[in-house]
């Protein structure tokens, strides 16, 4: 066994010392986290997000004292890639350098977005752009204006932490009685929470990536860490304290800037916009890091052939890895500009994470050979290796040369072959490239298909159906004073098998029970524009029941309005009430013994403070309806308890309204599935949005039957007595139900 | 005797994975179909046309892996291949169909409104993506695999070419790079 000397000269400059590298430590890990991960901390477990926080910081003292220790033995640029390659074998080295260069570059260009994104919406491309090519030149400059940059960099990071601690414990607004219980979440919330706060420590192996720059590695690296790792808790832990103290979990959790709520619930309000610029330059801060350890990692990987060769370069004057630094920035440059990756930003960096975590924890494992290696014949793997250069390399091609290793004196015996049995061989350059493509292939096909594709082609309707040619009555039905049937179905915009399904058996019924009109509860098409897809989603679908003469009324949905704040959009959503007959977007109709109320429930902010002249004109026209019957339609449902689950706002805008006109029934979609409540306050709410796409459902308090199904519903008024029934496609009836009309 | 069960086992088990992958997607829109209500014949074309497909290419899947067993200089190369086609096949299989059916939506609805037949597409797709997968196979397997260099091939360095040993190589494993390669 050898020993590698933790002082042996190495190509680029030692030139950090303790202080440096626990600023670069603070610099990566105090970034963008520390200003949006409490937020979804504190939704997942309340107070119980200090916990989380210890509970974090734990997982990373431990993660982190090994990777001070690797470093220490491993004093070489590249991090996880050395150790990866040096204790388990060039494949798991190579695997985690890609990892790592891979996931780092593209949380470079989300970072480097995010940061464009606080300070200049409009201008984050350009300002995204231009802050790679400054901390590029930056880097260029040599290490030493890294760590100097990243010492200003926290400084007002800090800075701005402490006005956030400062504003929030004393600016009025803290109280101990907003903090409720520790575990009023549950443990499963406590965890998750602790998830995504060991996220924002992310960062702590940056100072082992820049080991080759270090000034006594042995000793300053595994100080520097957990000093850095540290501190950094003390300041995570301050600051969800404050913000805890002065406006809850509940205030974080809903707030997209949780610090900056914190701040301005207090007379200290005028710190707010310190917050913002802190938030900034922490983005700054950790995209400088960033760059940093994805070109010393490549650099590394270029030395041992896994990257271009090229890269491996040293600048005279700097003693930086000029090349792959510029060719890392050039890489960040692109993907801003062709790529928005802040919604990957997460789980790329999660995934990198959990193999490094792997990597470390196999630190003490016993010797053992890359999995996939193949066993060849011994004698023959000697035989080929012949000493002269060029003969080596083109053995090594063919995959029967060993490559030289090195091995420490932590435990682990060298993998010398022993006489008398069939020795592992490591794979070669192409083999690790298929392998590694294979296996990380087949996992993220595995995650892909099992959790999201075979799951979305299913629900999602995509196979294209035929429509039903059925020849119905015209005008089978009658509507009388005290009578009156009609059907209602929502989110029927595919144009799939089952939309088709669901349409003809609305024909079929309509021939054994006709209705008059056809309520339909929004989503009228998916994937594409109204006017290019009428036909082939509403048209055809519902032909035997346009030709029977039966008329149609639409709640706007979400897909119909997507366009809705462009004049493009408006054009679109008038086309489609054109097109349908329908008088408004939103409005009232009468049909026998019943008043329907249609909502426009797309409009921004409909639920909130948007839309005023709605829900007065609701309450009015309400007022003035005296039909027996009342029943308001819209796409998004108050009550539900599917995938979507009970709109926000909608029960506190719609309720009092509902309660006081003595509304019978309120008709949604939105969410696929049926559902229907216990009559609240004497009102029914029902979700019937089967019209060609399935999700789950579950069961709330409220809910009286719910079924995840295809299935349109069939109403029949009858003087004071109306019976609905959900019908499945096949005929079959999920659901039958029965109201009295509350104006008896 | 370990090598021989894994050889008697492995074409089997990667032939079931290859029609298992092929057939996952129509499974996936019947089960659907089923749970939506929609009755018992309702997506069984798809089923049927993807079965007859899955069938065949796990067939060939099977007999390539029985040629390359007999062939292959390392037997990594044979494992790497076939788990990268497996990957290439799944994510085709399922992928290019959803691609193809969400982003040519209007066309495929347009058609299948006058009488296209929608399992050809289906089938079509499938086909493409097997036909992806078995050219990855072999492609990956053909780049793995030692090649005699020029030299070597004129025979010049033939003589120093490794005889077959003893101690546990693969049937083709083992053998000098040139005859391994005079062979194919």
């Amino acid at each position: 066994m050898s020993t590698q000397d933790p002082v042996a000269p190495t190509r680029l400059a030692r030139r950090l010392g303790t202080f440096d590298a626990v600023v670069i430590g603070l610099g990566s890990m105090i970034g963008a986290g520390v200003f949006a991960a409490i937020g979804p901390a504190a939704g997942a477990a309340g107070s119980g997000l200090l916990v989380g926080l210890a509970i974090a910081a734990g997982v990373a003292y431990c993660n982190a004292t090994s990777s001070a220790a690797l470093a220490a033995v491993y004093p070489q640029s590249g991090g996880t890639y050395v150790y990866g390659r040096e204790r388990l074998g060039p494949l798991w080295g190579y695997l985690a350098g890609w990892g790592f260069v891979v996931g780092k570059t593209a949380s470079c260009a989300a970072m480097a977005l995010t940061f464009g994104a606080y300070a200049l919406p409009e201008w984050r491309r350009p300002l995204a752009i231009g802050a790679v090519v400054a901390l590029t030149a930056v880097n260029y400059q040599g290490v030493r204006k890294t760590a100097w940059l990243t010492r200003a960099v926290v400084a007002v990071v800090l800075a701005s932490l402490v006005a956030v601690v400062a504003g929030a414990l004393i600016g009025g607004q803290a109280s101990a009685d907003t903090l409720g219980s520790l575990t009023g979440h549950g443990w499963s919330g406590v965890l998750e929470s602790g998830g995504l706060l060991f996220f924002a420590f992310a960062g702590y192996a940056r100072i082992a990536t820049l080991g080759e720059e270090v000034v006594d590695p042995a000793r300053t690296i595994p100080r520097a860490i957990p000093l850095a790792l540290g501190i950094t808790v003390v300041v995570y832990a301050a600051v969800s304290t404050a913000a805890l103290l002065a406006v809850g979990p509940d205030a974080l959790a809903e707030s997209t800037a949780p610090l900056a709520t914190a701040v301005r619930a207090g007379s200290f309000d005028w710190l707010v916009p310190a917050v913002r610029i802190g938030g900034t330059v922490a983005s700054l801060g950790v995209l400088l890091s960033l760059i940093a350890g994805v070109s010393r990692t490549a650099f590394s990987m270029a030395a041992n052939g896994d990257l271009p060769r090229w890269l491996d370069a040293v600048h005279p004057t700097h003693r930086v890895p000029h090349r792959a630094e510029l060719t890392a920035g050039m890489v960040i440059c692109g993907l801003v500009l062709v790529a928005d990756l802040r919604g990957y930003w997460l789980q790329l960096v999660r995934g990198v994470d959990l193999l490094r975590h792997r990597q470390r924890i196999g630190m003490g494992a016993p010797a053992r050979a890359a999995p996939l290696a193949p066993v060849t014949g011994r004698r023959r793997s000697h035989r080929l290796c012949p000493s002269r250069p060029h003969a080596a390399h083109r053995q090594r091609r063919l995959g029967s040369c060993r490559p030289r290793h090195r091995y420490s004196d932590l435990g682990r015996p060298p993998r010398a072959p022993t006489a008398g049995t069939a020795t592992m061989t490591t794979l070669n350059r192409r083999q690790l490239l298929a392998a590694a493509a294979g296996l990380a292939g087949s996992g993220v096909t595995g995650v892909l298909l099992g959790n999201h594709v075979w799951p979305l082609l299913a629900r999602e309707d995509l196979v294209p159906g035929r429509a039903p040619d059925i020849a119905l009555p015209s005008e089978a039905w009658q509507t009388t004073d005290d009578h009156v049937v009609f059907a209602a179905v929502g989110d029927t915009g595919s144009g799939g098998r089952q939309a088709m399904a669901v349409a003809t058996q609305m024909a079929r019924t309509y021939e054994a029970m006709p209705f008059g009109f056809v309520a339909h509860l929004g989503d009228i098409c998916y994937y594409g524009n109204f006017e290019d897809r009428y036909e082939d989603v509403f048209a055809r679908p519902m032909r035997p029941l346009i030709r029977a003469g039966v008329g149609f009324e639409l709640a706007i949905g979400n897909h119909d309005a997507d366009l809705r704040h462009s004049d493009e959009g408006l054009a679109e959503i008038e086309a489609e009430l054109r097109l349908l007959g329908t008088p408004g977007l939103y409005y009232a109709t009468t049909h026998g013994p019943a008043d329907f109320f249609y909502l426009d429930s797309s409009v921004p902010g409909v639920f909130g403070e948007g839309a005023r002249q709605q829900w007065e004109w609701l309450a009015d026209a309400l007022a003035t309806s005296s039909n027996q019957w009342r029943i308001v339609l819209l796409h998004h449902p108050p009550y539900s308890s599917g995938q979507h689950g009970s709109t926000p706002g909608a029960r506190e805008m719609l309720e009092p309204i509902v309660r006081r006109h003595q509304v019978d029934l309120v008709l949604a979609g939105h969410d696929h599935h049926y559902e229907r409540t216990h009559p609240l306050h004497g009102t029914t709410y029902v979700v019937s949005g089967g019209g060609c796409k399935m999700r789950a459902v579950g069961r709330s308090d409220f809910t009286a039957v719910a079924e995840s199904t295809l299935q349109f519903l069939h109403v029949d008024i009858d003087g004071d007595q109306l019976t609905a029934r959900s019908i499945r496609p096949d005929g079959s009836v999920a659901d039958v139900f029965e109201l009295r009309a509350r104006r008896g | 005797m370990r090598r021989e069960l894994a050889d008697r086992i492995a074409p089997p088990i990667y032939a079931a994975l290859d029609f298992a992958v092929i057939i996952a997607p129509a499974l996936a829109v019947k089960v659907a179909a089923e749970r939506g209500g929609m009755g018992g014949t309702e997506g069984v074309d798809l089923i049927i046309a993807s079965c007859v497909l899955g069938a065949a290419h796990a067939a060939v899947a099977w007999s390539r892996f029985l040629f390359e067993e007999r062939t292959a200089v390392r037997r990594a190369d044979m494992w790497i291949a076939a788990v990268d086609a497996l990957v290439v096949l799944a994510l085709g299989a399922t992928f290019l169909l959803v691609a193809v059916l969400y982003g040519f939506s209007d066309e495929h609805a347009s058609l299948a409104n006058r009488g296209y037949p929608v399992v050809a597409l289906w089938a079509g797709i499938q086909l493409a993506a097997i036909a992806v997968a078995e050219v990855t196979a072999r492609v990956v397997f053909w780049w793995l695999e030692p090649h005699p260099s020029r030299a070597m091939r004129r025979g010049l360095v033939s003589a120093a070419a490794p005889k077959p040993t003893a101690d546990g190589p693969g049937r083709g494993a083992g053998r000098g790079v040139s005859e391994a390669a005079n062979e194919r």
